[in-house]
């Protein structure tokens, strides 16, 4: 297999926490929440990695971390062998080209005073790949293959003319427009009624066959993850507790975490899951996270181990990595 | 029969004309049973779960119809009455515990107000108020906290603890977990679990199906500002007979299904201008001519327990 | 013309902002009216000092004369055009200096976003009257120094409210979206933001145009606008209310109503966009 398309090496957000005048006053070290804390992964071609994890995680920073929305604090983004994380803002216009974001709200990803045909055919613009003309014939295009249509009707409207389902749709075309290779999904469907969810991902689905499209899904949703991704990382308070095949990791969670994330998943075929992996409490404040392993004051078979050292990623299967003192396998 | 609600019709009077929120919506609830209320946005299940409590916001109105809780009509008692009724006998814990709670007191003097306005001496509702938090697992210290302090989780907590308060014939639940992490919903769908164990009926309210069908014994399914389906859990999932309630479980990604998610094409319409007929025509699969587009279908009993509003229920199994 | 369009749609409503608007509307577009047509329709020279002083209202003098003879109907009708005149100017000038500045300080932000804001707050704290009368002072009396007095005025007024849309706007996914497009910051300010700060800006234009009228009129008031025998509203005000305790009451009557009709008709458009701008986008 060729090199990856992107690659995360330990990559880390920290966001200072505000300190009140007394504390500078009196020299309190600054506190930093660690949104994101060391997280690595692959993702190559035509492949959809599925970032799950409740909120609070770090997910969503993740996501924007890695495309340079926001700055990481520490890590390396490699996206087709090019060092990206210390390029300049005009440096790094080229690669925007090729890596896009698609958000969770269909409601204000678009700009509510600028008609959606011209917001889809605006980055073209941007990049000097075609000129008005051209660009508008390619907004319409787009317009069709995202199923809006008539759309030379559907061109001329704003945003509030239209559903949720209908937006989101916009915000595809908007960054498929650029034909990009990689596409980060924050959520992309989380903000959909669920009957139509399945149609926004076949979207997906659909230009990741026409493009080979590599994706970064962002979700809380285990059930989407299973149904779009190849591999599922799951994350918590900032780091990476597993990673795998995503048949491997539904089937066999190797993972506390996972294991009681799946348990409470409501599903229509499973319904009385009978014995469920006890865990209490509710996740920890990121700016004060637990010693070791971060999941220790929840899990049901923590110890002393688990309270003192953090557990490393290590292989439990193939290509089935846990970070785990106890894994369930 | 706990409540029955008869033809209950809620419009919105709007600046761009009258939105038809519910229409026609009749079912009954018997005690100590789970009672599910699915459907997407639009679809009229929290207008319904509203207008029981007599609280449709405005533009909002309860045109027509009756709600009848242990045989009193709740649209038509005066405020005292009701007063004395909610809070006590039928209480509400909403998607958003923001908008309940108040931002500026401390959430145990919340919860102790709750009891004394009804009458229970401040030092048995002070007591009360830590049993309470217990049941529902939260430590006793954040008696002391804000709202804001409180995670998402920990202040549907504090909201569920108020309406337990005075052990509530009906709890009814408008999305109540739609806001929260999977592994807290879990914990707060157990917390309901164990107030039904002590008799208290729950009305449930969420566009999730696999939520439904995880804990109710029955679900009603609401599309368009109708009610649509109407049945015991076992008989909805196994059997479904409106083509929406087949539609909307295979649309569902579900962890332990196997086999194709397929979408419902189309939209959901406009309550200003519903579709003629069954509401459901315009995205059925089943749509049959002359029949579907021309009459309402009434909802009926077509096996036992099991009530559904189409012209071919079922149809699909031929 | 958009503007137009934007006014007019509440009219087409059932909303109570209708009547407010048509007032509105009717008053402006009369005392604009009055300001263009001046040489037309003035039935005397304003500043033709007449011997008939003190004249009451009557059909050869409907409002009827002030203390120097001259016709104050005529003098209300050309008086139109320096109140028009010198809100015009400022309106403009506090616009031009006050919504970029707004809008390059949110986006920006830092030290000098925290600066300019300090500043643009002192000067909104002070009362506007007080803070224009010292400007005029200082610069001298003249329909233009007045003007420019305003204008400082009313600059803060339009930064904050850029400045604080600017912040919440800067913070939209789809301002995100538009950098992870690639699109540059300016073109961000230019397509993405400013077109939804624009409609703010236009309700916080009519109704501080409400407000630099009463400025306007106060500072003539006191003589520091234009200089006799110029029409003035304001000065015609000031000139004709020791006469009120004579009787003479249609010197300080007149010129004070239209201050006040004028003042609120703006009030009232702005008011009637307000609410078709918070109900009209769903």
């Amino acid at each position: 297999m060729s090199e990856p398309l992107l690659k995360v090496e330990n990559l880390k957000k920290y966001f200072p926490v505000r300190r009140s005048i007394m504390e500078s006053l009196r020299k309190v070290p600054p506190r930093y929440v660690k949104a994101v804390d060391g997280i690595s992964f692959e993702i190559s071609r035509g492949e959809v990695l599925a970032l799950i994890g409740e909120s609070g995680c770090g997910k969503t920073t993740a996501g924007r971390t890695v495309l340079r929305l926001i700055e990481p604090t520490d890590g390396r983004i490699i996206f087709d062998g090019t060092d990206i994380t210390g390029l300049t803002q005009e440096e790094l216009r080229p690669f925007r080209r090729r890596m896009q974001i698609i958000f969770q709200d269909p409601y204000s990803s678009l700009s509510p005073r600028m008609k959606i045909g011209d917001a889809i055919a605006h980055p073209l613009l941007v990049h000097g790949l075609a000129d008005k003309e051209e660009a508008k014939e390619m907004a319409l295009k787009m317009l069709r293959r995202v199923g809006l249509t008539p759309e030379e009707e559907f061109y001329d409207r704003y945003p509030h003319h239209l559903s949720g389902g209908q937006r989101q749709r916009v915000v595809i075309a908007r960054a498929m427009i650029l034909k990009p290779e990689f596409v980060v999904a924050d959520e992309a469907v989380s903000m959909i009624d669920v009957s139509m969810r399945a149609s926004i991902l076949e979207l997906l689905e659909s230009f990741r066959r026409e493009y080979n499209l590599s994706q970064l899904f962002i979700t809380h949703d285990i059930a989407v993850g299973k149904l779009i991704a190849d591999r599922i990382a799951v994350m918590y308070l900032g780091k990476i507790v597993e990673i795998g095949p995503t048949e491997e990791v539904l089937r066999n969670p190797a993972h506390p975490y996972t294991m009681a994330l799946i348990q409470a998943v409501p599903s229509i075929v499973a319904r009385r899951k009978g014995e469920k992996l006890r865990i209490t409490g509710e996740v920890p404040n990121a700016a004060n996270p637990p010693s070791g392993c971060r999941f220790h004051p929840r899990c049901p078979f923590a110890d002393e181990k688990c309270s003192s050292e953090e557990p490393r990623l290590f292989e439990v299967g193939h290509n089935h990595f846990v970070a785990c003192h106890h894994p369930l396998l | 029969m706990l409540l029955e609600v008869k033809n209950l019709s809620v419009y919105y009077y709007t600046l761009s004309g009258v939105v038809r929120g519910a229409e026609d919506v009749s079912f009954s609830l018997r005690e100590g049973e789970w009672v599910t209320f699915v459907g997407e946005s639009g679809s009229g299940k929290s207008t319904v779960a509203h207008a029981v409590m007599n609280l449709v916001p405005s533009p909002g109105r309860i045109v027509s119809g009756e709600v009848l809780f242990n045989g009193k009509n709740l649209l038509t008692l005066s405020k005292e009455e009701l007063r004395e009724i909610r809070g006590k006998e039928i209480t509400m814990v909403f998607q958003d515990p923001m908008t309940s709670l108040d931002p500026l007191r401390k959430v145990g003097e919340q919860i102790v107000e709750a009891m004394t306005v009804h009458g229970v001496p401040e030092d048995e509702a002070k007591e009360r108020a830590k049993e309470l938090f217990r049941r529902v697992n939260l430590p006793e210290d954040r008696l002391e906290y804000y709202p804001h302090q409180l995670s998402g989780g920990q202040r549907q907590r504090v909201s569920i603890a108020i309406a337990m308060a005075f052990h509530p014939k009906l709890l009814i639940a408008d999305e109540p977990t739609t806001a929260l992490d999977v592994i807290v919903q879990d914990a707060i769908m157990d917390i309901l679990d164990g107030m039904k164990e002590e008799g208290t009926t729950i009305y449930f309210v969420t566009h999730d199906i696999s939520l439904a069908a995880e804990r109710s014994d029955r679900i009603a399914v609401m599309y368009a500002g109708k009610l649509v389906e109407l049945g015991t859990v076992e008989q909805i999932v196994e059997n479904p007979l409106h083509p929406y309630t087949k539609a909307l479980i295979e649309a569902v990604p579900d962890l332990w299904k196997e086999g194709e998610v397929r979408a419902i094409p189309g939209y959901p319409p406009d309550l200003r201008n519903p579709p003629s007929g069954c509401r459901f025509h315009p995205r059925c699969p089943f749509f049959r001519e002359g029949v579907c587009d021309a009459e309402e279908p009434e909802l009926r009993e077509v096996e036992k327990d099991h009530l559904v509003a189409c012209h071919f229920p079922g149809g699909w199994r031929e | 013309m958009r503007i137009i369009d934007y006014l007019l749609k509440p009219l087409r409503g059932r909303k109570p902002g209708k009547g407010l608007l048509i007032f509105g509307l009717v008053v402006v577009l009369t005392v604009l009216a009055m300001a263009i047509l001046a040489p037309v329709i003035s039935p005397y020279n304003p500043t033709e000092i007449g011997e008939d002083l003190f004249a009451p209202p009557s059909w050869k003098h409907p409002m009827g004369t002030n203390n120097l003879g001259q016709d104050v109907f005529s003098r209300i009708i050309w008086g139109s055009r320096v109140i028009l005149y010198v809100v015009a100017v400022a309106t403009t000038l506090s616009i031009i200096i006050g919504v970029p500045l707004g809008l390059l300080s949110a986006y920006y932000g830092g030290k000098t976003d925290r600066t300019l804001s300090m500043i643009m707050d002192s000067i909104y704290s002070f009362p506007s009257l007080i803070l224009a009368i010292v400007i005029a002072v200082v610069l001298g009396p003249s329909p233009i120094n007045t003007a420019i007095a305003i204008s400082f005025v009313y600059v803060p007024t339009y930064f904050r409210m850029v400045r604080g849309q600017t912040l919440s706007l800067k913070g939209q996914l789809f301002v995100e979206a538009a950098r992870a497009l690639g699109v540059r910051n300016r073109e961000i300010m230019r397509k993405y933001i400013l077109p939804n700060v624009l409609p703010t800006v236009l309700v916080v234009f009519t109704l501080s145009v409400a407000d630099a009228i009463l400025t306007e009129a106060g500072l003539s008031f006191l003589g520091l606008s234009v200089t006799p025998p110029t029409p003035d509203w304001g000065y015609d005000l000031h000139v004709g209310q020791p006469f009120l305790l004579d009787g003479y009451w249609w010197l300080a009557f007149f010129p004070g109503i239209m201050i006040m009709l004028l003042a609120m008709g703006f009030a009232m458009i702005g008011e009637a966009i307000n609410e078709r701008f918070s109900l009209g986008t769903r």
